[in-house]
């Protein structure tokens, strides 16, 4: 079979991870690098997590700061609660939706660090123009990879919206 | 049962038009994936697949959305949630 699905839906609502030996070891090492990372003390402050700590205020520094004091804590939690279940749910053949969509933000969470680093544009990446024994290729290749699982994983959980339970919030 | 006027709930492309006090943006990354950020916002916000892409679209072709709208805590929330999600959000006053 050319092509291999890596997140399947099942009839009674959970999904089936087909993630082979390589991409396993990727979403495990990076994981637990961001895990690591988001233990420092600053880790908000760390020029690769910049992304995960967005400004909701730009333009107003103390309506920034303060909301940043309200939320970091928060934020913070939620992110190492993501990956953690990735790790706990790393070797499972049936995870449920909750669970899948942790993978698919703890996955967004890597790839938004790794394309801070490696400084992402919009454009397609030139492979030919890449160094196969710079540090920094090795990095886009993993990142690449997880854009690859993580597309499966958007793709599975969009092909199963569950219906909305009433008008959107007001 | 009678029905006061004028307290009906607006749905959300009529508060969009309607001039409320706080907006949320969500800007253009290279890193987010496409239907990544589709899905998000029909998560977060109960939008359909047409509108979320529409809104995506939007975002990516323009630079930016406004996604929500309404009081400055709510904003605060949905700014919350989509940082929760990796989207670069932003509030300001309309």
């Amino acid at each position: 079979m050319l092509f291999r699905p890596l997140v399947q839906s099942r009839p009674d609502g959970t999904f089936r991870l087909n993630l082979g030996a390589v991409e396993r070891r990727v979403v495990a090492d990076t994981c637990a690098e961001l895990l690591a990372a988001l233990a420092e003390p600053d880790a908000p402050d760390l020029p690769a997590l910049e992304r995960l700590f967005p400004s909701a205020y730009p333009d107003d520094d103390a309506a920034d700061t303060f909301f940043r004091q309200m939320t970091a804590g928060e934020l913070l939690a939620s992110r190492r609660a993501a990956i953690e279940t990735v790790e706990r749910t790393l070797t499972s053949k049936s995870i449920t939706r909750d669970e899948l969509e942790q993978w698919m933000t703890a996955l967004n969470s890597v790839r938004l660090a790794l394309g801070t680093v490696l400084d992402v544009g919009e454009e397609t990446v030139d492979w030919a123009a890449l160094d196969p024994d710079d540090p920094a290729t090795q990095t886009r290749l993993v990142y690449e990879l997880l854009g690859e699982v993580l597309f499966h994983v958007v793709e599975a959980l969009s092909t199963t919206v569950p219906r909305p339970p009433a008008a959107p919030d007001e | 049962m009678t029905a006061p006027v004028e307290v009906g709930e607006p749905d959300i492309d009529e508060a969009l038009d309607a001039d409320p006090p706080w907006i949320v943006l969500v800007w253009n990354d290279p890193i987010n994936l496409m239907s990544y950020v589709t899905y998000v916002l029909q998560k977060l916000f109960g939008y359909s697949l047409e509108k979320a892409e529409r809104l995506m679209l939007q975002v990516h072709n323009e630079g930016r959305a406004v996604v929500s709208s309404g009081t400055r805590d709510k904003a605060e929330i949905d700014v919350f949630r989509l940082h929760e999600h990796g989207l670069w959000a932003t509030m300001q006053k309309d």
